[in-house]
């Protein structure tokens, strides 16, 4: 599509402006005007006039809104087939019908549709009317891939981006197995790691053969040398052993020889020797001893007990003393539980002297004399005459109390009577009649009458009002309700199924049409195309060929038949023949074509009969619908309701039905509303009149409203009754206080008389305690209680006096006769000793001379008993002597000895030879045990040839010899051990081929990790490689134009786009000549709208090369162009030109003569 | 009459090529010859022998651990306790052990001399056994002519390390033909160094008991020793006795039929059930998975070799953890040619990848860093890594021959990888407005 005219005839600042855009083979145009010339209003022109103007515009200043309006005319592509080459239509300001024909005939949307291509107005005004700002918001939504054209330019890189995820995901794969630098993370290094614990382990477990040779050969020569010691030990040590033995063995046989010839010399000295037992000695010794320490013994007791029984002789005891020991016991008790009376007597008394001066002071405030307690007991009247004197100032209280009370009762009581005959006589009472009462009880029986009555009259207002509008609503076709009732109407079902045929058949014969239509505009396509066919082709039906062989024929036979003029006829004749075989041949060489014709003609004809059979279906339709239309007529006409539409008929006759009803509830509402009122007013009046006849005062005239009449009996009714219940009420009351005041009145005399009779008695009691009789009971009452009191202080002054002082007084004294009498009995003779001394000191003296007289008697007791014991000891002591003496008897007779002397010589020679044969028992078996087994004679001889001396020298050597081998034994068992061990050790054990195991086990999973990565890692260089082919070669179809355009409109400074897809999302780079990569954003201002400029362009012509054409509307796109790309930029739009009509408007007058020279200077230029 | 006949006992010698991962039978395996020699012993005291032969190799050449001569003595004590005498001739690799000249071995033990042909002879039981051991490894004479005339009327044995007839797959070392050891006039030759089994039968039997236990891929399938009966000079049976603790397979897995991976693992692990059941239950199997045939699934399989490794490594673990050790996974398959190229498959960008890919091998530049790269890691690598891995080996040696396929390879992988990711995510074709 592209626009031939437009025409600005009220719009913005333009009136009656018509732009001519002729088409030509570069279609582009250039509009040039300065500021304020109006381009941006051509612009905004075009899309309104396209897609409507806006409900608000800024371009109504000049022009009135509604009268805005703007026209062109559309012009088809050059070669579009099937469609009107022009459209010429207007466009005005409005809601609807914006869309005119040049007459003003309005135009259906539709007309314009098929020219928009289905471009909507968003999109046109996005896509084709830019202008710089519109460029730069688009270019960067190509660039983020957020549209539909940004998705087409990175599509190619879609598959790339796949590959950039492959490379990554390889490149990662191969980086867990193996990379140059060292890692604990990687599976060969993990195994590289195992490869050389187990080189050292296997280092480690490996045992050469040299070094197992060795190690043999260094324990054989161990052993050996071990050997060759252990027997140079054993020689020593028998050496050594031998010595050993002579030297203990040479001073045993020396002392049994000594032993022998000492035996010999004691039987040689004296004679045979007694053999005595061997504990000979000791009993001798020990009876000896006891004989010494027995004899001591009985002399030193004897001299003991002659001490003791003189000393027993002199000591003297007071036996009378003695007996008295209970008494003076008892004394001495008393004298100590009395100590503290003679204080206690003094405070005593200190207190009853305090008494007594609280007592003056007391009887002195009384104004009693005071001289003596006598004469103050005196004054003090008797007790029963203060008790009197109390009881009689209790009562007086009690009694004037009730006096006054019956007093005040009485008065009080006549006062309430005559308030109570006062207002009985102010109450008026007056009677209610029955008559009254029974009306107002009709009168509320009827409820709250006014609200109904109300309610009624709104009813029928309400209902009336609906009348009207159901009456309304039957339109032209109204009549009145009386009208309606008698009319005959139809049965709405049969209304209804007559209009649902008729809708049925409407809608059929609709489709009929719309049918019909589609078959002849496929008819017209078909024949339009056979039209086509046969003018491309020409192809040749047989009777094309049928009727130039007749005309040939034919011809012949003139020919034939006039043979004379065949010169004549001859070369048309010719002609004939040629032209017969020329068809014959054609038809041959395209009897396809013929075929596909002669099928096209099948179609069309088929076509035809199509439509007649539709059109016959149609007519037949439209027979029965007119039928119908005059049956509803005949209906309509017998209701009195002629020309109304089938379609209507329904809806009268129900709003017919909705009149009725309503008519019929207004009446009954009218009815309810009358009923309701005549009620009341009777009512009224019925309760008027009575309450007139009563004895109330009502104004005459007509009656209030019921309810206030209603209201104004009950008033009065109810005053009525209570004034009747308050007068019964007074009436009890003056009844009961009359019968009351009698009672009160006697009350009052028998107080009085009591209050008379206690005055008697108070003056016989002033008189009986010695007051005058003018006293009153409050004068009295205090100096009563302060004679309770000095009671009281006499009292205790009594119990002082009786109860302690006296008492103690009598205890003193019986103890000092006490002990004066004991006294006399101690010492009967002289009793003068005890004179002047206290009771005290008496009571002391008597108990130390018992303690003295005590003492003395026990130690003489104590001397008896040890005179007793020593005679004991002395007898037990003599019977021991004489028993040792006798036990030494049966040795004397064994030893022949006459006495002690004897004996002993006798027990020593005993003891001295038993000592020599036990000494030489006791060498002989030594000598047995360290003889080794040789005899004595053997011994004797082996020590008889050994120099002493030189065997201890000997003995010396030997020992030393022996440590050394000892030392070197051991030192060689432990480096046998060692060596041992080590070569048992040696045991065939399989560490080492573990450990090879082990190290295979990692070489070959070295090895396999080595094989996964080459693979990987070649494969990931193979697509790194491909991928940058890729990126050179394989670019999308939009990416190609713009690279393209992008390298014309930078002059080559930029040789193409690439699209980089390797991160996460792809995205595009200039190259640059050189091979330099730029991404946008390094781009110049100018540079990068020379990009979006080229990725817009590009995506156009894509669309172009689709078959969707629009004109495109540029508003000054290079305001950041210098002159050089700007020549660049109209060479480019040039280019695009012969495919696309460009609207180019600019304010740059030097543009034109530059575009002239690049575009020729056929160029359309409009100045505004 | 009977006796053992064992060679190539290599005692000591790991296994090799076996990656450890959790849960593979390591523990059991770590001593897997000296395993299989005890089982050895075992059976002939318990068979109660009257001799065993040994045809050479008792030792690795290049081991170096004088433990394993000792556990040999040991193994020899326990024999002799049981009266049974050994022959022991040393082959290349005792020649080149230390531990052979080191080592003082039972009286049980006899070892052929290896200056000339020695007979020992069995008066009892009348046989002579003759023999020469090898003095160096690298013998490559005959010596065959130094071995003794045979004695008339006894069972006459020939014990022998040899490479009969140029077995390629050995090191030719004294070598002989058939014919000549038939020519010789024992009764049975009691052959070493090749170790696989192999007889032949006759009037002059020749056989090789193969070695006691495999240690690497290419020693699949049971070993052991032969156990021989004969009634005068007459063999009358000869029992191959399996003694190995731990057997090699290459489990080839068809994969034609599989339409995924899913498949192609399940024929595996069925492939490792029946071998599983083929195989005493005692013995656990060293499986090299190799999947060939031509199927859709290869292009899954292909795509990470790691996972499907684990894959059948989670298998052989449900399957039998404490059997079944996963060495390697080879994949020779193929995929059918069109396979990822349909379009649904975002067939496009695969072809052209392929194609880049082919167009890659003709960018000197990209040669050249691909092979610098290789060296890298080459240059890191032990030396005995290199040693052990064929495809390290052949990247050294010959970098620019190995362009070509590992180029292919990795194009495979790629092509495998970005199939299943354009599958994962359809491109969307955008409208225009």
């Amino acid at each position: 599509m592209r626009i031939r005219e437009l025409r600005l005839t009220r719009y913005g600042k333009f009136t009656d402006r018509a732009l001519a855009l002729p088409h030509a083979h570069q279609d582009i145009h250039f509009i040039v005007g300065p500021n304020e010339a109006g381009k941006s209003t051509v612009c905004s022109a075009i899309g309104d006039w396209l897609y409507g103007i806006p409900a608000r515009t800024p371009l109504a200043f000049l022009h009135p809104m509604p009268e805005l309006r703007l026209g062109g005319v559309l012009q088809a592509p050059a070669g579009r087939a099937g469609a009107t080459d022009e459209l010429s239509f207007d466009r005005t300001k409005g809601n609807k019908n914006t869309l005119r024909a040049p007459d003003d005939k309005p135009l259906s949307d539709a007309v314009l549709q098929p020219w928009l291509a289905q471009v909507r107005e968003e999109t046109f005004r996005r896509l084709y009317a830019l202008d710089h700002d519109v460029l730069v918001e688009g270019g960067d939504a190509i660039l983020s891939a957020s549209d539909d054209v940004g998705r087409m330019l990175f599509e190619s890189a879609g598959g790339l981006q796949h590959l950039g995820q492959l490379h990554a995901q390889l490149l990662s794969e191969a980086d867990t197995l193996w990379g140059p630098r060292k890692s604990a993370t990687r599976i060969y290094y993990q195994a590289h790691e195992a490869f050389d614990k187990a080189n050292t382990d296997l280092k480690a477990a490996t045992l050469k053969t040299k070094d197992w040779k060795a190690l043999h050969e260094q324990m054989l020569s161990t052993e050996e040398t071990l050997a060759d010691a252990k027997q140079r030990h054993q020689a020593a040590r028998q050496q050594l052993a031998r010595l050993e033995r002579m030297r203990r063995v040479a001073p045993l046989l020396a002392k049994r020889d000594m032993a022998i010839g000492a035996l010999q010399s004691l039987l040689d000295e004296g004679g045979p020797v007694a053999s005595l037992p061997g504990n000979a000695r000791a009993v001798y010794d020990q009876a000896m001893q006891q004989h010494m320490l027995l004899e001591a013994d009985v002399s030193r007791l004897t001299a003991e007990l002659q001490r003791i029984t003189t000393e027993q002789a002199n000591i003297t005891v007071d036996q009378g003393l003695l007996s008295l020991r209970t008494d003076i016991q008892d004394l001495n008790e008393r004298r100590l539980q009395y100590r503290a009376h003679v204080t206690d007597i003094i405070r005593r008394r200190e207190e009853v002297r305090l008494e007594w001066i609280q007592l003056q002071a007391l009887a002195k405030g009384l104004g009693w004399a005071i001289e003596t307690e006598e004469v103050v007991k005196q004054r003090l009247p008797a007790a029963s005459h203060r008790a009197r004197a109390h009881k009689l100032i209790k009562e007086h209280a009690t009694l004037l109390q009730k006096q006054v009370a019956a007093q005040s009762e009485l008065k009080s009581r006549q006062l309430q009577l005559q308030t109570a005959e006062a207002e009985l006589a102010r109450i008026h009472v007056v009677d209610v009649s029955p008559t009254l009462m029974d009306c107002l009880d009709d009168a509320l029986s009827l409820g709250n009458q006014d609200a109904a009555v109300r309610h009624a009259t709104e009813a029928v207002d309400r209902l009336q009002k609906l009348l009207d509008t159901a009456l309304d609503a039957l339109g032209d076709w109204r009549m009145e309700p009386l009208v309606l009732q008698k009319q005959l109407a139809p049965e709405a079902a049969t209304v209804q199924a007559l209009m649902d045929a008729q809708r049925a058949d409407s809608k059929d014969l609709a489709s009929h049409k719309a049918d019909h239509l589609s078959k002849q505009e496929e008819l017209a396509k078909l024949e339009a195309a056979l039209r086509l066919w046969v003018n491309r082709y020409q192809p040749v039906s047989r009777e094309q060929v049928e009727q130039a062989r007749q005309r040939r024929d034919s011809d012949w036979v003139t020919i034939r038949s006039a043979a004379q003029d065949i010169e004549q006829h001859a070369q048309r004749f010719e002609v004939r023949i040629h032209e017969a075989d020329q068809l014959s041949d054609n038809r041959l060489e395209q009897v396809e074509q013929e075929a596909q014709r002669a099928s096209q003609a099948e179609q069309i004809e088929y076509q035809r009969l199509e439509i007649q059979r539709l059109q016959g279906r149609a007519d037949v339709i439209q027979a029965r619908m007119d039928a119908r239309a005059a049956e509803w007529a005949v209906l309509a006409g017998a209701c009195g309701l002629p020309r109304l539409p089938i379609e209507m008929g329904p809806t009268w006759l129900s709003q017919r039905q909705k009149v009725l009803d309503c008519v019929a509830e207004l009446a009954d509402a009218k009815n309810i509303s009358a009923a309701l009122r005549q009620d009341a007013e009777r009512i009224t009046q019925a309760l008027w009149a009575e309450l007139q006849a009563g004895q109330g005062a009502w104004p005459d005239g007509n009656p209030p409203t019921l309810s206030e009449c209603i209201r104004q009996t009950k008033d009065w009714v109810s005053a009525a009754q209570e004034a009747k219940g308050r007068r019964m009420a007074l009436t009890r009351q003056i009844e009961a206080d009359q019968a009351s005041l009698e009672g009160l009145k006697r009350a009052g005399q028998v107080a009085q008389a009591a209050c008379d009779a206690w005055g008697t008695h108070w003056q016989s009691v002033l008189l009986a305690m010695g007051y005058s009789l003018d006293m009153s009971p409050e004068q009295v009452e205090p100096e009563l209680d302060v004679m309770t009191q000095l009671d009281q202080i006499f009292s205790r002054m009594s119990a002082i006096r009786t109860e302690r002082i006296d008492t103690m007084q009598a205890d003193l004294d019986g103890l000092a006769a006490t002990a004066q009498a004991l006294a006399k009995r101690v010492t009967p003779e002289s009793t003068g000793q005890w004179t002047g001394l206290s009771t005290d000191e008496i009571c002391l003296s008597l108990s130390r001379m018992w303690n003295e007289c005590s003492a003395a008697q026990q130690h003489r007791m104590a001397l008896e008993q040890r005179a007793l014991d020593l005679s004991d000891q002395r007898d037990k002591a003599t019977q021991a002597h004489l028993a040792v003496v006798t036990s030494l008897n049966h040795l004397q007779a064994l030893a022949l000895a006459p006495d002690m002397v004897a004996l002993d010589a006798a027990i020593t020679r005993s003891d001295r030879q038993r000592d020599l044969d036990t000494q030489t028992a006791e060498l002989d078996a030594q000598l047995i045990a360290h003889a080794d087994g040789l005899s004595l004679h053997a011994l004797r001889q082996e020590l008889a040839n050994t120099d002493p001396e030189a065997m201890a020298a000997e003995v010396v050597r030997l020992n030393g010899a022996v440590e050394d081998l000892v030392n070197e034994i051991s030192q060689l068992s432990h480096t046998h051990g060692i060596q041992k061990t080590a070569f048992d050790a040696l045991s065939g054990s399989g560490q080492g081929a573990e450990a090879e195991g082990r190290r295979q086990l990692a070489i070959a999973a070295m090895s396999e990790a080595a094989g996964r990565y080459l693979a990987l890692q070649t494969a990931q260089m193979l697509l790194k490689w491909s991928i940058e082919r890729f990126r050179e070669t394989r670019q999308g179809p939009m990416l190609a134009k713009a690279s393209g355009m992008f390298q014309t409109l930078t002059q080559g400074s930029f040789a193409r786009l690439l699209v980089d897809s390797d991160g996460d999302k792809p995205r595009l780079l200039g190259i640059r000549a050189e091979g330099q990569q730029v991404d946008v954003k390094g781009m110049s201002d100018g540079t990068r709208d020379q990009l979006y400029l080229a990725l817009r362009l590009a995506a156009l012509e894509l669309q172009v090369d689709q078959g969707l054409s629009m004109p495109l509307i540029a508003d000054d796109l290079f305001i950041n162009f210098d002159d050089g790309r700007t020549t660049a930029g109209l060479q480019v739009l040039s280019e695009l030109s012969r495919k696309m009509q460009i609207v180019f408007l600019t304010h740059h007058d030097h543009l034109v003569p530059l575009a002239q020279k690049v575009l020729g200077n056929g160029l359309n230029v409009v100045e505004l | 009459m009977k006796f053992i006949h064992t060679a190539d006992i290599h005692l000591d010698s790991p296994l090799r090529g076996l990656a450890s991962y959790p849960d593979a039978p390591v523990d059991r395996l770590r001593t897997a010859t000296r395993d299989a020699f005890t089982n050895l012993v075992n059976l002939a005291i318990d068979e109660a022998v009257d001799f065993m032969v040994i045809a050479g190799d008792v030792y690795d050449g290049d081991w170096k651990d004088f433990n394993t001569g000792l556990y040999f003595i040991k193994e020899m004590g326990r024999l002799r306790r049981a009266h049974i005498p050994v022959y022991l001739l040393y082959g290349n690799h005792d020649a080149d052990s230390e531990m052979t000249k080191g080592l003082e071995l039972p009286d049980n033990v006899h070892v052929f001399s290896s200056r000339k042909g020695e007979t020992f002879h069995i008066e009892a039981l009348k046989v002579a056994l003759h023999g020469r051991s090898f003095k160096q490894a690298a013998t490559t004479e005959s010596l065959l002519p130094s071995y003794p005339t045979p004695v008339p009327g006894w069972l006459n044995i020939g014990v022998l390390h040899t490479a009969l007839e140029g077995n390629h797959a050995h090191a030719r070392y004294a070598p002989c033909t058939v014919a000549e050891l038939q020519a010789k006039g024992y009764q049975y030759w009691a052959l070493g160094h090749v170790h696989e089994h192999w007889m032949l039968r006759g009037d002059t039997t020749i056989a090789y008991p193969g070695n006691l236990q495999g240690r690497h891929i290419r020693e699949t399938g049971p070993r052991g020793a032969l156990l021989i009966e004969a009634d005068g000079a007459d063999i009358t049976s000869i029992d191959r006795i399996e003694l190995d603790v731990l057997r090699w397979h290459v489990l080839e897995v068809a994969i034609d039929a599989a339409q995924s991976s899913r498949d192609a693992l399940s024929l595996a692990r069925q492939g490792m059930t029946e071998l599983l059941e083929s195989v005493p239950s005692a013995i656990p199997l060293a499986i090299r998975v190799v999947f060939t045939g031509c199927s859709p699934a290869h292009t899954q399989l292909v795509r990470d070799d790691a996972q499907l490794r684990q894959e059948l490594i989670g298998q052989a673990l449900t399957l039998d953890a404490e059997r079944i050790w996963i060495e390697k996974v080879r994949l020779q398959s193929t995929a059918p040619a069109a396979d990822f190229l349909s379009p649904q498959a975002g067939g496009e960008l695969l072809a052209d990848l392929s194609t880049m890919a082919q167009a890659a091998q003709e960018d000197p530049d990209f040669l050249a860093s691909l092979q610098a790269e290789w060296r890298t890691l080459l240059e890191k690598m032990p030396h005995e890594v290199l040693l052990q891995s064929e495809e390290m080996a052949a990247l050294r040696q010959d970098p620019t021959a190995q362009l070509t396929p590992r180029i292919e390879q990795a194009t495979a992988l790629l092509v495998s990888r970005m199939a299943q990711d354009v599958s994962h995510t359809q491109p969307q074709a955008p409208s225009v407005a």
